[in-house]
């Protein structure tokens, strides 16, 4: 899955959640969650949890911790991806 | 522990089962002989734990299911129910269990990360209307035993103003009146709806509130008797009134919390 394929799909996950249609339009990897895509704080647990069945990974708590912005949440999911192929192909 | 029901089990169906007050009723539930669908949604992670406390499901004679997934969703209920009613075969739910726990706890005033409107929108949605929303659809799927209970969990905050928690007091609110009109309109088909009003009990839910320690001490302090409400006390009461003998309490918010309220 190339990076495109990916930011797709993390769209397609957050569209339920966003309250401001046209910040998804214009999604890019400086979108913020809260300020522009106006996600609600406690919908944020349910966009990773919904990443995790549809990436099929599993993210630590603690890299969950770390997720500021929709530029490290494509990080983490692109080294979860790579990891699980590592994984897969060994 | 031998089954009440013996071969023709019923089911139970638990919103928000996967810890706390959920899970407790579920597997005193499951210990008198009833089948247990639970939903529930967590994380790959959290997911080790709870096939744990889920395996002990299989020591009792029973059939046990389980989805991960957002119960409000209105998809994946139509897709659970679905599940259920197939995996069912033929047998009928005789409680409903909702004990989802899903809201905003913040501030009114203050700079940052205070309570907003879709804050209190989204609070209602997964621990109130998703109640009705559940009892509807699992009515016209014909689920629903002669003889339904259907259980809801509030709290103090119902009637009493704690620091951040004015979302979720709002939901509770909306939860008791919504329970209350299932009990009245659902009555002519068997239903019979309650409210549980839990003490103070050391669960998940309790620890996400602000000053939580603070309200441990404060409730063991004016507790009749000097403790916290557990999930195994509040669970006893569920199978009371799944009982054929309660079929007479409908529509109650009935404290659950040795006393605790009149403190």
């Amino acid at each position: 899955m190339n990076k495109n394929q990916i930011i797709e799909k993390f769209k397609e996950i957050l569209e339920p959640y966003v309250q401001n249609p046209e910040a998804l339009e214009n999604f890019s990897e400086e979108s913020d969650f809260i300020n522009d895509l106006k996600i609600n704080s406690t919908n944020m647990v349910d966009v990773f949890l919904d990443v995790e069945d549809a990436f099929d990974i599993e993210i630590e708590n603690a890299e969950l911790e770390q997720i500021q912005s929709s530029e490290d949440a494509i990080d983490v999911i692109t080294r979860k991806l790579e990891e699980k192929e590592k994984l897969s192909n060994s | 522990m031998g089954s009440d029901f013996g071969q023709n089990a019923y089911w139970a169906v638990i919103l928000g089962g996967s810890s706390g007050l959920g899970l407790a009723s579920a597997l005193k539930l499951a210990r008198h002989g009833y089948n247990i669908c639970i939903v529930h949604r967590n994380s790959k992670n959290e997911m080790r734990m709870i096939q744990k406390d889920f395996e002990e499901f299989n020591q009792y004679n029973i059939k046990f299911l389980s989805f991960n997934a957002d119960a409000s969703r209105p998809e994946k209920r139509s897709f659970i129910i679905s599940s259920l009613k197939e995996g069912i075969a033929g047998g009928k739910v005789r409680c409903l269990i909702h004990s989802v726990s899903k809201g905003n706890l913040k501030p009114m005033i203050g700079e940052n990360a205070s309570l907003q409107n879709d804050d209190f929108f989204i609070t209602l949605q997964h621990m109130a209307i998703n109640l009705y929303d559940w009892v509807k659809e699992m009515f016209h799927n014909d689920l629903f035993a002669p003889d339904g209970r259907v259980i809801s969990f509030t709290s103090e905050g119902n009637k009493k103003a704690i620091k951040n928690y004015a979302a979720v007091s709002t939901a509770k609110a909306a939860l008791e009146a919504i329970t209350r009109n299932i009990a009245l309109e659902f009555a002519p088909y068997g239903i019979r709806a309650n409210c549980i009003q839990a003490g103070i009990t050391d669960t998940r839910s309790l620890r996400m509130i602000p000053g939580n320690e603070k309200m441990k001490v404060q409730a063991i302090n004016r507790n009749p008797f000097q403790k916290l409400t557990t999930p195994q006390d509040v669970a006893n009461v569920v199978y009371l009134l799944c009982r054929d003998e309660a079929s007479w309490i409908n529509g109650a918010v009935i404290p659950v919390d040795g006393g605790e309220s009149f403190c």
